[in-house]
Protein backbone atom coordinates (compact mmCIF):
# COMPACT_ATOMS: atom_id res chain seq x y z
CA UNK A 1 0.00 0.00 0.00
CA UNK A 2 1.67 3.57 -1.24
CA UNK A 3 1.55 6.40 1.59
CA UNK A 4 -0.58 8.07 -0.49
CA UNK A 5 -3.02 5.42 -0.59
CA UNK A 6 -6.41 6.71 1.05
CA UNK A 7 -7.71 3.39 1.90
CA UNK A 8 -4.38 2.47 4.41
CA UNK A 9 -6.92 5.07 6.80
CA UNK A 10 -9.76 2.87 6.52
CA UNK A 11 -7.52 -0.46 7.15
CA UNK A 12 -5.55 1.51 9.80
CA UNK A 13 -9.14 1.98 11.42
CA UNK A 14 -10.42 -1.30 10.89
CA UNK A 15 -7.35 -3.24 12.68
CA UNK A 16 -6.61 -4.71 8.78
CA UNK A 17 -3.19 -4.03 9.11
CA UNK A 18 -0.24 -6.28 10.22
CA UNK A 19 1.68 -4.96 13.13
CA UNK A 20 4.97 -3.44 11.25
CA UNK A 21 2.70 -1.88 8.42
CA UNK A 22 0.44 -0.05 11.69
CA UNK A 23 3.35 0.92 12.84
CA UNK A 24 4.58 2.39 9.88
CA UNK A 25 1.82 3.98 9.28
CA UNK A 26 0.54 5.38 12.44
CA UNK A 27 4.54 6.99 12.41
CA UNK A 28 3.63 8.53 8.99
CA UNK A 29 0.26 10.50 9.80
CA UNK A 30 -0.70 13.94 8.85
CA UNK A 31 -2.74 16.04 11.44
CA UNK A 32 -5.00 15.98 7.96
CA UNK A 33 -4.64 12.11 8.08
CA UNK A 34 -5.63 12.12 12.15
CA UNK A 35 -8.64 14.47 11.08
CA UNK A 36 -9.37 11.97 8.23
CA UNK A 37 -9.24 8.69 10.70
CA UNK A 38 -11.19 10.84 13.29
CA UNK A 39 -14.57 11.73 10.41
CA UNK A 40 -14.67 7.96 9.97
CA UNK A 41 -14.84 7.09 13.35
CA UNK A 42 -18.05 9.54 13.97
CA UNK A 43 -19.69 8.23 11.10
CA UNK A 44 -19.71 4.56 12.83
CA UNK A 45 -20.28 5.82 16.34
CA UNK A 46 -23.40 7.99 14.70
CA UNK A 47 -24.71 4.83 12.71
CA UNK A 48 -23.84 2.35 15.96
CA UNK A 49 -25.83 4.87 18.28
CA UNK A 50 -28.58 4.94 15.76
CA UNK A 51 -29.21 1.56 15.38
CA UNK A 52 -28.64 0.76 18.89
CA UNK A 53 -31.36 3.21 19.84
CA UNK A 54 -33.63 1.74 17.13
CA UNK A 55 -33.44 -1.76 18.71
CA UNK A 56 -33.24 -1.01 22.42
CA UNK A 57 -36.09 -3.02 23.43
CA UNK A 58 -36.85 -4.98 20.89
CA UNK A 59 -37.85 -8.25 22.08
CA UNK A 60 -38.96 -11.12 19.60
CA UNK A 61 -38.16 -14.32 21.40
CA UNK A 62 -41.31 -15.57 22.24
CA UNK A 63 -42.78 -15.08 18.81
CA UNK A 64 -40.14 -16.60 17.26
CA UNK A 65 -40.64 -19.87 19.89
CA UNK A 66 -44.25 -19.77 19.09
CA UNK A 67 -43.38 -20.50 15.14
CA UNK A 68 -40.73 -23.27 16.02
CA UNK A 69 -41.47 -26.46 14.31
CA UNK A 70 -41.07 -29.40 17.30
CA UNK A 71 -37.65 -30.18 16.49
CA UNK A 72 -35.03 -28.77 14.32
CA UNK A 73 -34.38 -30.27 11.14
CA UNK A 74 -31.13 -32.73 10.76
CA UNK A 75 -28.76 -33.10 8.29
CA UNK A 76 -30.24 -35.73 5.49
CA UNK A 77 -33.57 -36.19 7.67
CA UNK A 78 -35.23 -33.26 6.27
CA UNK A 79 -37.01 -34.76 2.86
CA UNK A 80 -36.33 -32.93 -0.09
CA UNK A 81 -38.36 -34.17 -2.84
CA UNK A 82 -38.20 -31.75 -5.67
CA UNK A 83 -35.15 -29.61 -6.62
CA UNK A 84 -37.44 -26.51 -6.80
CA UNK A 85 -38.29 -26.82 -3.09
CA UNK A 86 -34.43 -27.45 -2.54
CA UNK A 87 -33.45 -24.66 -4.50
CA UNK A 88 -36.33 -21.45 -3.14
CA UNK A 89 -34.75 -22.45 0.53
CA UNK A 90 -30.94 -22.28 -1.16
CA UNK A 91 -31.83 -19.06 -2.24
CA UNK A 92 -32.36 -17.83 1.65
CA UNK A 93 -29.72 -20.31 3.10
CA UNK A 94 -26.97 -20.77 0.99
CA UNK A 95 -26.82 -17.46 -0.49
CA UNK A 96 -27.86 -16.72 -4.48
CA UNK A 97 -28.51 -14.43 -6.65
CA UNK A 98 -31.69 -14.25 -8.96
CA UNK A 99 -31.64 -12.81 -12.66
CA UNK A 100 -34.33 -12.30 -14.92
CA UNK A 101 -33.03 -10.08 -17.74
CA UNK A 102 -35.40 -8.67 -20.23
CA UNK A 103 -33.62 -8.52 -23.48
CA UNK A 104 -33.36 -4.71 -22.65
CA UNK A 105 -31.88 -5.21 -19.44
CA UNK A 106 -29.11 -7.52 -20.71
CA UNK A 107 -28.17 -5.24 -22.92
CA UNK A 108 -27.68 -2.41 -20.42
CA UNK A 109 -25.88 -4.79 -18.29
CA UNK A 110 -23.52 -5.96 -20.67
CA UNK A 111 -22.17 -2.28 -21.01
CA UNK A 112 -21.63 -2.59 -16.99
CA UNK A 113 -20.22 -6.29 -16.65
CA UNK A 114 -17.49 -5.04 -19.30
CA UNK A 115 -16.68 -2.32 -16.89
CA UNK A 116 -15.44 -4.94 -14.12
CA UNK A 117 -11.46 -5.23 -13.99
CA UNK A 118 -11.48 -8.07 -16.64
CA UNK A 119 -8.14 -7.63 -17.77
CA UNK A 120 -6.50 -7.56 -14.51
CA UNK A 121 -4.24 -10.17 -13.34
CA UNK A 122 -5.68 -11.04 -10.18
CA UNK A 123 -8.98 -12.20 -9.85
CA UNK A 124 -10.16 -11.06 -6.75
CA UNK A 125 -13.50 -12.34 -6.65
CA UNK A 126 -12.31 -16.17 -6.77
CA UNK A 127 -12.35 -17.77 -3.28
CA UNK A 128 -13.60 -21.37 -4.06
CA UNK A 129 -13.72 -23.64 -6.59
CA UNK A 130 -15.74 -21.75 -8.93
CA UNK A 131 -16.88 -18.07 -8.47
CA UNK A 132 -19.81 -16.89 -10.87
CA UNK A 133 -18.31 -13.00 -12.05
CA UNK A 134 -21.79 -12.14 -13.68
CA UNK A 135 -24.37 -13.83 -15.53
CA UNK A 136 -26.45 -12.62 -17.74
CA UNK A 137 -29.88 -14.81 -18.98
CA UNK A 138 -33.03 -14.41 -21.00
CA UNK A 139 -35.65 -16.56 -21.85
CA UNK A 140 -35.49 -18.33 -18.00
CA UNK A 141 -34.72 -16.90 -14.74
CA UNK A 142 -31.44 -17.86 -13.05
CA UNK A 143 -30.32 -19.07 -9.41
CA UNK A 144 -26.12 -19.45 -8.43
CA UNK A 145 -26.19 -22.02 -5.84
CA UNK A 146 -23.23 -22.86 -3.82
CA UNK A 147 -23.57 -26.52 -2.79
CA UNK A 148 -21.27 -26.86 0.42
CA UNK A 149 -18.51 -29.30 0.70
CA UNK A 150 -19.13 -32.97 1.09
CA UNK A 151 -17.32 -36.09 0.84
CA UNK A 152 -13.97 -34.74 0.17
CA UNK A 153 -15.28 -32.40 -2.80
CA UNK A 154 -14.95 -28.79 -2.84
CA UNK A 155 -17.98 -26.28 -3.19
CA UNK A 156 -20.10 -26.97 -6.12
CA UNK A 157 -21.34 -24.10 -8.13
CA UNK A 158 -24.40 -25.02 -9.92
CA UNK A 159 -26.11 -22.26 -12.39
CA UNK A 160 -30.02 -23.45 -12.61
CA UNK A 161 -31.75 -21.93 -15.27
CA UNK A 162 -35.48 -22.32 -14.65
CA UNK A 163 -36.81 -21.53 -18.50
CA UNK A 164 -39.95 -19.33 -18.87
CA UNK A 165 -43.26 -21.07 -19.81
CA UNK A 166 -45.10 -20.57 -23.09
CA UNK A 167 -44.62 -21.00 -26.97
CA UNK B 1 -27.05 -3.89 21.83
CA UNK B 2 -24.42 -6.51 23.51
CA UNK B 3 -25.65 -9.76 23.47
CA UNK B 4 -26.29 -11.31 26.81
CA UNK B 5 -23.43 -12.91 29.10
CA UNK B 6 -21.46 -15.50 26.46
CA UNK B 7 -20.41 -17.67 29.85
CA UNK B 8 -22.46 -20.39 27.24
CA UNK B 9 -20.68 -20.05 24.07
CA UNK B 10 -22.75 -19.83 20.88
CA UNK B 11 -21.10 -23.48 19.94
CA UNK B 12 -22.91 -24.84 23.07
CA UNK B 13 -26.18 -23.49 22.57
CA UNK B 14 -26.28 -24.98 19.03
CA UNK B 15 -25.42 -28.28 20.17
CA UNK B 16 -28.01 -28.21 23.05
CA UNK B 17 -31.01 -27.09 20.58
CA UNK B 18 -29.80 -29.24 18.09
CA UNK B 19 -30.50 -32.20 20.83
CA UNK B 20 -34.06 -30.44 20.82
CA UNK B 21 -33.30 -27.69 23.77
CA UNK B 22 -35.95 -24.71 23.19
CA UNK B 23 -34.53 -23.19 25.62
CA UNK B 24 -30.88 -23.43 24.28
CA UNK B 25 -31.93 -21.66 21.08
CA UNK B 26 -34.23 -19.28 22.69
CA UNK B 27 -31.01 -18.19 24.51
CA UNK B 28 -29.63 -17.86 21.14
CA UNK B 29 -32.55 -15.34 19.79
CA UNK B 30 -31.94 -13.17 22.72
CA UNK B 31 -28.65 -12.92 22.32
CA UNK B 32 -28.66 -11.82 18.87
CA UNK B 33 -31.99 -10.42 18.22
CA UNK B 34 -31.43 -7.05 18.99
CA UNK B 35 -28.39 -6.91 16.55
CA UNK B 36 -30.06 -8.89 14.20
CA UNK B 37 -33.19 -5.88 14.27
CA UNK B 38 -30.83 -3.27 14.04
CA UNK B 39 -29.11 -4.66 10.83
CA UNK B 40 -32.22 -5.04 9.32
CA UNK B 41 -34.46 -2.25 9.92
CA UNK B 42 -31.16 -0.27 8.63
CA UNK B 43 -31.25 -2.43 5.17
CA UNK B 44 -35.44 -2.33 5.20
CA UNK B 45 -35.98 1.11 6.93
CA UNK B 46 -39.14 -0.70 7.95
CA UNK B 47 -39.84 -1.99 11.75
CA UNK B 48 -42.71 -4.38 10.50
CA UNK B 49 -40.22 -5.62 7.49
CA UNK B 50 -37.69 -5.65 9.52
CA UNK B 51 -39.63 -8.07 12.25
CA UNK B 52 -40.46 -10.65 9.78
CA UNK B 53 -37.05 -10.59 8.60
CA UNK B 54 -35.75 -11.24 12.48
CA UNK B 55 -38.61 -14.06 12.72
CA UNK B 56 -38.42 -15.50 9.24
CA UNK B 57 -34.09 -16.09 9.93
CA UNK B 58 -34.40 -17.59 13.46
CA UNK B 59 -36.54 -20.17 11.98
CA UNK B 60 -34.51 -20.80 8.98
CA UNK B 61 -31.99 -21.02 11.18
CA UNK B 62 -34.12 -23.38 13.81
CA UNK B 63 -34.27 -25.45 10.69
CA UNK B 64 -31.54 -25.50 9.38
CA UNK B 65 -29.16 -26.29 12.77
CA UNK B 66 -28.28 -29.85 11.22
CA UNK B 67 -26.61 -28.69 8.40
CA UNK B 68 -24.62 -25.95 10.41
CA UNK B 69 -20.99 -26.70 10.34
CA UNK B 70 -19.55 -24.36 12.81
CA UNK B 71 -16.84 -23.18 9.92
CA UNK B 72 -17.65 -19.81 9.99
CA UNK B 73 -19.52 -19.55 13.52
CA UNK B 74 -23.08 -19.34 14.76
CA UNK B 75 -23.02 -15.26 14.41
CA UNK B 76 -21.70 -15.30 11.04
CA UNK B 77 -24.26 -17.82 9.81
CA UNK B 78 -27.07 -16.04 11.06
CA UNK B 79 -26.06 -12.80 10.05
CA UNK B 80 -25.50 -14.27 6.23
CA UNK B 81 -29.32 -15.83 6.57
CA UNK B 82 -30.75 -12.29 7.62
CA UNK B 83 -28.59 -10.13 5.03
CA UNK B 84 -29.82 -12.31 2.09
CA UNK B 85 -33.27 -12.12 4.14
CA UNK B 86 -32.92 -7.82 3.52
CA UNK B 87 -31.51 -8.46 0.59
CA UNK B 88 -34.13 -10.55 -1.16
CA UNK B 89 -36.57 -7.92 0.30
CA UNK B 90 -35.14 -5.41 -1.50
CA UNK B 91 -34.98 -6.77 -4.74
CA UNK B 92 -38.32 -7.33 -5.17
CA UNK B 93 -39.06 -3.39 -4.19
CA UNK B 94 -36.27 -2.75 -7.18
CA UNK B 95 -35.92 -3.91 -10.82
CA UNK B 96 -33.08 -6.98 -10.65
CA UNK B 97 -30.78 -5.70 -12.61
CA UNK B 98 -29.94 -2.28 -10.88
CA UNK B 99 -29.52 -4.38 -7.73
CA UNK B 100 -27.28 -7.03 -9.38
CA UNK B 101 -25.46 -4.78 -10.79
CA UNK B 102 -25.47 -0.52 -9.77
CA UNK B 103 -22.72 -1.09 -7.26
CA UNK B 104 -19.99 -3.12 -9.12
CA UNK B 105 -19.58 -0.52 -11.82
CA UNK B 106 -18.52 1.51 -9.23
CA UNK B 107 -16.32 -0.66 -6.74
CA UNK B 108 -12.86 0.47 -8.40
CA UNK B 109 -12.44 4.48 -7.19
CA UNK B 110 -9.42 4.49 -6.72
CA UNK B 111 -8.98 7.92 -4.37
CA UNK B 112 -12.67 8.74 -4.94
CA UNK B 113 -13.21 7.11 -1.63
CA UNK B 114 -11.43 9.29 0.78
CA UNK B 115 -13.00 10.79 3.07
CA UNK B 116 -13.52 14.53 4.10
CA UNK B 117 -11.04 15.30 7.29
CA UNK B 118 -13.88 17.35 8.30
CA UNK B 119 -16.01 16.10 11.42
CA UNK B 120 -19.72 15.41 11.32
CA UNK B 121 -20.69 18.55 12.90
CA UNK B 122 -22.64 17.09 15.55
CA UNK B 123 -21.69 15.09 18.56
CA UNK B 124 -22.32 11.30 16.65
CA UNK B 125 -23.69 10.31 20.75
CA UNK B 126 -26.85 12.56 20.27
CA UNK B 127 -28.44 9.66 18.32
CA UNK B 128 -28.84 7.60 21.36
CA UNK B 129 -31.37 9.94 22.91
CA UNK B 130 -32.29 12.58 19.50
CA UNK B 131 -34.58 11.41 17.28
CA UNK B 132 -34.07 13.50 14.80
CA UNK B 133 -30.34 12.99 14.52
CA UNK B 134 -31.35 9.29 14.11
CA UNK B 135 -33.32 10.40 11.47
CA UNK B 136 -30.79 11.86 9.40
CA UNK B 137 -28.60 9.29 10.09
CA UNK B 138 -31.20 6.70 8.37
CA UNK B 139 -32.17 9.14 5.69
CA UNK B 140 -27.92 8.94 4.79
CA UNK B 141 -28.31 5.21 5.06
CA UNK B 142 -30.91 5.28 2.45
CA UNK B 143 -28.97 6.58 0.52
CA UNK B 144 -26.57 3.93 -0.32
CA UNK B 145 -27.07 0.66 -2.62
CA UNK B 146 -28.82 -2.50 -0.24
CA UNK B 147 -24.71 -3.93 -0.95
CA UNK B 148 -23.12 -0.51 0.10
CA UNK B 149 -25.49 -0.67 3.47
CA UNK B 150 -25.00 -4.04 4.34
CA UNK B 151 -21.34 -3.81 4.40
CA UNK B 152 -21.30 -0.65 6.35
CA UNK B 153 -23.52 -2.32 9.06
CA UNK B 154 -22.00 -5.22 9.25
CA UNK B 155 -18.39 -3.36 9.92
CA UNK B 156 -19.69 -0.21 11.76
CA UNK B 157 -22.39 -1.98 14.05
CA UNK B 158 -21.33 -5.90 14.20
CA UNK B 159 -17.26 -5.19 14.11
CA UNK B 160 -17.02 -7.73 11.68
CA UNK B 161 -13.40 -8.50 9.85
CA UNK B 162 -13.38 -7.47 6.06
CA UNK B 163 -12.95 -11.37 6.20
CA UNK B 164 -15.74 -12.32 7.84
CA UNK B 165 -17.92 -9.63 5.70
CA UNK B 166 -16.71 -11.17 2.69
CA UNK B 167 -17.73 -14.69 3.92
CA UNK B 168 -21.06 -13.42 4.73
CA UNK B 169 -21.42 -11.59 1.59
CA UNK B 170 -20.15 -14.15 -0.39
CA UNK B 171 -17.52 -11.23 -2.16
CA UNK B 172 -14.30 -10.88 -1.92
CA UNK B 173 -12.34 -8.84 0.59
CA UNK B 174 -11.44 -6.72 -1.84
CA UNK B 175 -14.97 -5.70 -2.87
CA UNK B 176 -15.81 -5.58 0.63
CA UNK B 177 -13.34 -2.65 1.49
CA UNK B 178 -14.03 -0.95 -1.68
CA UNK B 179 -17.82 -0.81 -0.65
CA UNK B 180 -17.27 0.10 3.01
CA UNK B 181 -15.02 3.07 1.69
CA UNK B 182 -17.46 4.13 -0.52
CA UNK B 183 -20.25 3.91 1.80
CA UNK B 184 -18.24 5.68 4.78
CA UNK B 185 -17.63 8.50 2.15
CA UNK B 186 -20.98 8.34 1.03
CA UNK B 187 -22.46 8.59 4.58
CA UNK B 188 -20.40 11.80 5.58
CA UNK B 189 -21.24 13.59 2.69
CA UNK B 190 -24.96 12.84 3.87
CA UNK B 191 -24.81 13.68 7.65
CA UNK B 192 -22.73 17.36 6.65
CA UNK B 193 -24.73 18.07 4.18
CA UNK B 194 -28.12 17.85 6.89
CA UNK B 195 -25.61 19.87 9.14
CA UNK B 196 -24.30 22.66 6.57
CA UNK B 197 -27.15 22.28 3.99
CA UNK B 198 -30.98 24.20 3.77
CA UNK B 199 -31.74 23.85 7.22
CA UNK B 200 -32.59 20.40 7.45
CA UNK B 201 -29.93 19.98 9.48
CA UNK B 202 -30.58 23.10 11.81
CA UNK B 203 -31.44 20.82 14.82
CA UNK B 204 -27.93 19.07 14.42
CA UNK B 205 -25.77 22.19 13.89
CA UNK B 206 -26.74 23.94 17.32
CA UNK B 207 -24.31 21.39 18.29
CA UNK B 208 -21.13 21.84 16.09
CA UNK B 209 -18.01 20.84 17.51
CA UNK B 210 -15.62 23.17 15.63
CA UNK C 1 -25.26 -8.43 -33.25
CA UNK C 2 -25.71 -7.59 -29.61
CA UNK C 3 -23.60 -10.85 -28.92
CA UNK C 4 -21.11 -9.96 -31.58
CA UNK C 5 -20.34 -6.73 -30.02
CA UNK C 6 -20.57 -8.64 -26.59
CA UNK C 7 -17.71 -10.65 -27.66
CA UNK C 8 -15.81 -8.07 -29.23
CA UNK C 9 -15.83 -5.88 -25.75
CA UNK C 10 -15.04 -8.85 -23.93
CA UNK C 11 -11.80 -9.18 -26.41
CA UNK C 12 -10.90 -6.07 -25.93
CA UNK C 13 -11.16 -5.72 -21.94
CA UNK C 14 -8.84 -8.91 -22.50
CA UNK C 15 -6.06 -7.16 -23.28
CA UNK C 16 -3.00 -8.17 -25.81
CA UNK C 17 -2.02 -11.69 -25.49
CA UNK C 18 1.04 -12.28 -24.63
CA UNK C 19 3.29 -14.96 -26.47
CA UNK C 20 4.21 -16.72 -23.41
CA UNK C 21 0.92 -16.73 -21.62
CA UNK C 22 -0.10 -20.54 -21.29
CA UNK C 23 -3.72 -21.49 -22.97
CA UNK C 24 -5.85 -23.73 -21.08
CA UNK C 25 -7.48 -26.96 -21.58
CA UNK C 26 -11.09 -26.92 -21.58
CA UNK C 27 -13.30 -30.21 -20.72
CA UNK C 28 -17.27 -29.56 -21.59
CA UNK C 29 -19.29 -32.77 -20.67
CA UNK C 30 -23.04 -32.81 -21.83
CA UNK C 31 -25.14 -34.48 -19.62
CA UNK C 32 -29.19 -35.46 -20.01
CA UNK C 33 -31.00 -36.14 -16.66
CA UNK C 34 -33.94 -38.04 -16.92
CA UNK C 35 -36.87 -38.64 -14.05
CA UNK C 36 -37.02 -42.23 -14.53
CA UNK C 37 -34.71 -44.54 -12.56
CA UNK C 38 -31.40 -45.67 -14.71
CA UNK C 39 -28.18 -44.60 -12.86
CA UNK C 40 -25.47 -42.69 -13.35
CA UNK C 41 -23.76 -43.50 -16.77
CA UNK C 42 -20.20 -45.12 -15.38
CA UNK C 43 -18.53 -42.81 -17.84
CA UNK C 44 -19.72 -39.99 -15.98
CA UNK C 45 -17.93 -40.99 -12.67
CA UNK C 46 -15.93 -38.26 -12.03
CA UNK C 47 -19.38 -36.35 -11.75
CA UNK C 48 -21.40 -38.66 -9.88
CA UNK C 49 -20.87 -37.43 -6.20
CA UNK C 50 -22.49 -34.03 -7.80
CA UNK C 51 -24.96 -35.70 -10.01
CA UNK C 52 -26.86 -37.23 -6.97
CA UNK C 53 -27.15 -35.19 -4.54
CA UNK C 54 -29.30 -31.53 -3.86
CA UNK C 55 -30.61 -30.09 -6.48
CA UNK C 56 -30.44 -33.32 -8.58
CA UNK C 57 -32.39 -35.41 -6.89
CA UNK C 58 -35.08 -35.34 -8.79
CA UNK C 59 -33.88 -36.87 -11.35
CA UNK C 60 -32.64 -40.45 -11.58
CA UNK C 61 -30.77 -40.88 -14.60
CA UNK C 62 -28.07 -39.36 -16.11
CA UNK C 63 -26.51 -40.06 -19.65
CA UNK C 64 -23.33 -38.69 -20.90
CA UNK C 65 -24.26 -36.96 -24.33
CA UNK C 66 -21.21 -35.96 -25.34
CA UNK C 67 -17.64 -35.03 -24.35
CA UNK C 68 -15.14 -32.91 -25.90
CA UNK C 69 -11.77 -31.15 -24.98
CA UNK C 70 -10.50 -28.09 -26.40
CA UNK C 71 -6.92 -26.66 -26.26
CA UNK C 72 -8.08 -22.98 -25.84
CA UNK C 73 -5.73 -19.71 -26.29
CA UNK C 74 -6.04 -16.44 -23.81
CA UNK C 75 -9.00 -14.49 -25.39
CA UNK C 76 -9.83 -17.33 -27.87
CA UNK C 77 -13.26 -18.44 -27.91
CA UNK C 78 -14.19 -22.05 -29.14
CA UNK C 79 -17.56 -23.49 -30.12
CA UNK C 80 -19.75 -26.34 -28.78
CA UNK C 81 -22.64 -28.62 -31.12
CA UNK C 82 -25.18 -29.10 -28.56
CA UNK C 83 -28.47 -31.19 -28.64
CA UNK C 84 -31.41 -29.42 -30.22
CA UNK C 85 -29.31 -27.25 -32.53
CA UNK C 86 -28.14 -24.72 -29.66
CA UNK C 87 -24.69 -24.04 -29.32
CA UNK C 88 -22.35 -23.45 -26.45
CA UNK C 89 -18.98 -20.72 -26.88
CA UNK C 90 -16.52 -21.06 -24.23
CA UNK C 91 -13.93 -17.98 -24.27
CA UNK C 92 -10.86 -18.60 -21.89
CA UNK C 93 -10.16 -15.04 -21.04
CA UNK C 94 -6.79 -15.58 -18.69
CA UNK C 95 -5.29 -17.22 -15.48
CA UNK C 96 -5.32 -15.49 -12.33
CA UNK C 97 -4.55 -16.42 -8.46
CA UNK C 98 -7.26 -15.87 -6.41
CA UNK C 99 -6.00 -13.77 -2.80
CA UNK C 100 -5.43 -17.23 -1.49
CA UNK C 101 -2.88 -18.43 -4.19
CA UNK C 102 -5.25 -21.13 -5.77
CA UNK C 103 -4.61 -20.93 -9.60
CA UNK C 104 -7.42 -19.65 -11.81
CA UNK C 105 -9.00 -19.83 -14.85
CA UNK C 106 -11.12 -16.99 -15.94
CA UNK C 107 -13.59 -17.23 -18.89
CA UNK C 108 -16.97 -16.95 -20.43
CA UNK C 109 -19.97 -19.56 -21.17
CA UNK C 110 -22.54 -19.08 -22.97
CA UNK C 111 -25.73 -21.12 -24.46
CA UNK C 112 -27.87 -19.54 -27.19
CA UNK C 113 -30.11 -21.06 -30.05
CA UNK C 114 -32.56 -22.89 -27.62
CA UNK C 115 -35.25 -21.61 -25.85
CA UNK C 116 -33.36 -19.34 -23.30
CA UNK C 117 -29.89 -17.90 -23.80
CA UNK C 118 -27.20 -17.04 -20.86
CA UNK C 119 -23.47 -15.92 -20.84
CA UNK C 120 -21.94 -16.42 -17.17
CA UNK C 121 -18.33 -15.31 -16.39
CA UNK C 122 -16.35 -17.66 -14.43
CA UNK C 123 -12.96 -18.01 -12.25
CA UNK C 124 -12.36 -21.86 -12.19
CA UNK C 125 -9.98 -23.28 -10.14
CA UNK C 126 -8.42 -26.37 -11.43
CA UNK C 127 -10.14 -29.51 -10.33
CA UNK C 128 -13.28 -27.44 -10.07
CA UNK C 129 -16.43 -27.94 -11.72
CA UNK C 130 -19.06 -25.69 -13.24
CA UNK C 131 -22.31 -26.87 -13.46
CA UNK C 132 -24.87 -25.09 -16.07
CA UNK C 133 -28.57 -26.79 -15.74
CA UNK C 134 -32.03 -26.71 -16.38
CA UNK C 135 -32.37 -26.29 -19.77
CA UNK C 136 -35.02 -28.56 -20.88
CA UNK C 137 -34.38 -31.26 -23.61
CA UNK C 138 -36.19 -34.62 -24.70
CA UNK C 139 -38.28 -35.10 -21.32
CA UNK C 140 -35.64 -34.35 -18.94
CA UNK C 141 -32.68 -31.27 -18.28
CA UNK C 142 -29.70 -30.78 -19.93
CA UNK C 143 -26.20 -30.06 -17.68
CA UNK C 144 -23.27 -28.94 -18.77
CA UNK C 145 -20.42 -29.97 -16.31
CA UNK C 146 -17.38 -27.49 -17.16
CA UNK C 147 -13.97 -27.53 -15.83
CA UNK C 148 -10.36 -26.46 -16.86
CA UNK C 149 -7.13 -26.63 -16.80
CA UNK C 150 -3.51 -24.95 -17.42
CA UNK C 151 -2.24 -26.28 -20.86
CA UNK C 152 1.00 -27.80 -20.35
Amino acid sequence: MEPGDPRRLHRLHDGDLAADERARVEAGLSDEDRARLAAIEQVGAALRNTLEAEAAGFDIAAAVMARLPASPATAGVTPISAARSWRSRARGVLGSRSVWLSTAVAAAAAVLLFALPWGGGVAEAATDECEIESLEVTGASATVLRLPATRGEGTSTVVWLDEEEGP
Amino acid sequence: MDPPSRSVGDHQLVEEARAGSQAAFRGLVERYQRKIYGMAFAMLRDSDQAKDVVQDAFIKVYQHLGDFQGASGFYTWLYRIAMNLCIDRTRRAKRIAQVEFEDDAAHDDGGASEVSPHRLGFDPARALDDQEIRGQVLAALDQLSPKHRAVIILREVEGLSYKEIADAMECSQGTVMSRLFHARKKMQEMLRSFVEGDGRGSALSGDRQQ
Amino acid sequence: MRLAVAVALLLCAAGPVRADEPGARCLLRVVHALPQEGGVDEKLAPLKDRLTRAPFREWKTFKLLSTEERDLQPSAAAEYPLPGGQKASLLFAEHATSPEGKHLVRGSFKLEGGKSTSRTMFSLDEGGVLLVAGQKHAGGILIYALSCKTEK
